[in-house]
């Protein structure tokens, strides 16, 4: 087939033609003195077929902007203090206009950036577009990918709830294990010995003022480096064969393409929104009466989970360690990895061992997730308990004071401690219907969906516990 | 304008100079700068600049870490948690202890007439908080990583690296008062 060339917006616009005048040929862009810069910038050939996956950047920095806009109209609604930080979370989720949405928006927004900015370093990492001469590019990324995560850290604190409380409380004392300067860190974190309303100030002036301050700044550096030493993907325009270049330019093919990307984004990030409330639990409780099992922020869950199988002697090395060689590795890894080739075959060297460890990650993330119990212990879930085993050194911790033979016999309560006890119905309902906790009366009874709840006047038994007697009953409550 | 008016004489010899700085090329190229001895303007010049913009960074950040950074807390006072009678021997009760802006869970036992045994309820290896599991498992047990501790609060499994921080205690009147945590 036959094409008639023709020519370029860039060459058209440097012979005074503009084919994009409202953008190239105005007033501002005359004062700033920007006409080739924008020229060169816009009109550059990009390979015709595209990949989504390198707008992952753009990707991040449209939910950073949605979050610096619902972050500051929280801000304004919001006061970092005890116990007012809690209810003013109650107040924006329930009373304020649309104030559910920005707070899901952001919540979202914070989770979905964290997986963004992953995954475009993992991308940027695959293709190595990390070599010279986009070093200092890739090094502001990697702080960018800090300064994220340390935004969520200090966000996560801020609703002042049980689960941020007890987070925080966790995350905090992991500098403890450095050597040398341990203490002193985590003092300063908190300001004090524990999480404390100071603690929360601090928290917030760092979220809303410092990181703000800090990211734009290193956005800065990223973005120019990205501008001056242009994206991978138009060096692969240049190489390839005369033949295979499309006409395409940057503007506006490729920039549309992007809001395409930005428009699924949107779509996704508004959908979540829209349907899942970001959690609240109980205001922060520091004596931890409900007997709260701490869990920490999802993209901790590998550290976490990982300590479970590594001997106790290693925590500092999992804990203090992993990270910051992590941390070095990444920034010093433009200047290891000098194998002038791009493709991931040809770099296996850096490549096999990155996607193991990327796998190790996940899976431990995924295993975190899972499985909140704790190996050994004994209030860890118990997946097929049986009753003498499991269930009456429970009902005999826990429920003794009242169901026991005496207090049976004496007050007529329902007699739990032993298997033909537990099976007899009290007042014509069944205590316990194998198969069917739903349909228990124990188990409505502990969990509270049934009033009143169990134990009567004490804290309510730890999930785990409940769990262990959820098992139970839909196995068929074994003796 | 004419050029010659805003051009420098070296610093050295005196000749003009032709590009950026009060030193010729032709001093530069023979080392003449170095030879003179002592610090010359130049480097004195830069090292003020340097020195000055360092003495305001290392005054700022003083100022950060010395506001920043809480007073020592010795100031734990004693706290009357309940009379004796309220403890025994076998199981911990867990009482509140209110130091300044913060509560604080301590685990209280009467381990003998009169002697208080107690301990912070944080967990000593990553401060979640820990339950009392009474007779007969008679242990502390910790609900993350499965740490566990012995009634005198000593580790006996999990990856706690020492034991539960005690605190101070002391009997008065019949009361019992809890203090400060020692660490």
């Amino acid at each position: 087939m036959k094409r008639i060339r023709r020519a370029l917006p860039e060459e058209a616009s440097r012979r005074g033609r503009s084919p994009d005048a409202w953008l190239t040929d105005n007033w501002l862009v005359e004062r700033l003195g920007m006409k080739r810069f924008l020229n060169s910038q816009l009109y550059h050939r990009v390979p015709r077929r595209v990949n989504p996956l390198d707008f992952l950047g753009i990707g991040s920095l449209f939910v950073f902007i949605n979050q610096v806009i619902t972050g500051i109209i929280l801000a304004t609604w919001y006061s970092p203090s005890v116990p007012a930080a809690y209810d003013d979370m109650k107040k924006i989720a329930h009373q304020i206009p649309l104030g559910w949405l920005v707070q899901n928006l952001h919540y979202w927004g914070a989770n979905l950036m964290v997986v963004l900015v992953f995954f475009h370093m993992l991308r940027v990492f695959y293709i190595g577009a990390y070599r010279k001469p986009r070093e200092l590019t890739w090094i502001a990324g990697v702080l960018l990918l800090g300064i994220t995560i340390l935004f969520a850290f200090t966000g996560y604190l801020l609703p002042w709830d049980q689960q941020a409380y007890w987070a925080s409380m966790v995350g905090t004392w992991m500098p403890f294990y450095a050597p040398v300067v341990g203490t002193f860190i985590v003092h300063l974190i908190r300001g004090g010995d524990y999480i404390t309303s100071v603690t929360l100030s601090r928290f917030y002036a760092i979220h809303v003022l410092v990181l703000p301050a800090l990211f734009l700044m290193v956005f800065g550096l990223h973005f120019y480096m990205v501008l001056a030493k242009q994206l991978t993907m138009v060096e692969e325009a240049r190489d390839l064969p005369k033949r295979q270049r499309g006409l395409v330019t940057f503007f506006p093919t490729t920039v549309f393409q992007m809001m395409m990307f930005l428009v699924i984004i949107g779509c996704l990030l508004l959908y979540i929104s829209m349907n899942v409330n970001a959690p609240l639990l109980a205001i922060a409780d520091p004596l931890n009466k409900a007997h709260y099992n701490p869990v920490p922020i999802w993209f901790f869950f590998s550290i976490y989970q990982l300590l479970k199988y590594i001997p106790p002697v290693l925590d500092p090395l999992g804990i203090i360690g992993l990270p910051l060689i992590a941390g070095v590795v990444l920034l010093a890894l433009p200047f290891i990895d000098r194998i002038p080739r791009r493709t991931p075959s040809q770099r296996k060297t850096y490549t096999v061992p990155a996607a193991v460890v990327v796998a190790a990650v996940f899976a431990l993330t995924y295993l975190g997730a899972v499985n909140q119990g704790i190996p050994g212990g004994s209030s860890q879930v118990v997946a097929n308990p049986t009753y003498s085993k499991d269930i009456l050194p429970i009902l005999q911790a826990d429920c003794a004071q009242c169901h026991s033979q005496a207090v049976y016999k004496s007050m007529g309560t329902p007699m739990l401690l032993s298997y033909q006890g537990i099976n007899t119905p009290y007042k014509g309902q069944k205590l316990i219907v194998p198969g069917d906790p739903a349909k228990s009366i124990l188990y409505l009874r502990i969990t509270g969906q049934q009033q009143p709840q169990m134990p009567l006047g004490g804290a309510p038994l730890p999930k785990n516990t409940i769990a262990t007697i959820a098992n139970w009953i839909k196995q068929g409550a074994k003796q | 304008m004419d050029e010659e008016d805003t051009r420098l004489n070296c610093s050295i010899c005196g000749n003009p100079v032709d590009g950026d700085g009060d030193i010729c090329e032709d001093c530069l190229a023979e080392g003449r700068d170095q030879e003179r001895g002592g610090v010359s303007r130049r480097r004195f010049l830069s090292g003020g600049i340097l020195g000055i913009t360092g003495l305001i960074g290392v005054g700022y950040l003083g100022v950060l870490l010395k506001n920043l950074y809480p007073s020592t807390s010795g100031t734990a006072k004693f706290q009357d948690v309940g009379p004796l009678s309220n403890f025994t021997q076998e199981n911990y009760t867990l009482v509140t202890y209110t130091g300044e802006g913060f509560k604080d869970g301590v685990y209280v036992r009467q381990r003998a007439p009169g002697v208080i045994e107690c301990f912070d309820f944080h967990c000593a290896h990553l401060q979640c908080p820990v339950q009392w599991v009474g007779p007969p498992t008679n242990r502390f047990e910790c609900p993350c990583h499965g740490s566990q501790y012995n009634i005198n609060g000593q580790h006996v499994a999990g990856p706690a690296p020492r034991g539960l921080y005690p605190h101070q205690w002391k009997v008065k009147g019949g009361h019992v008062y809890i203090g400060g945590q020692i660490s």
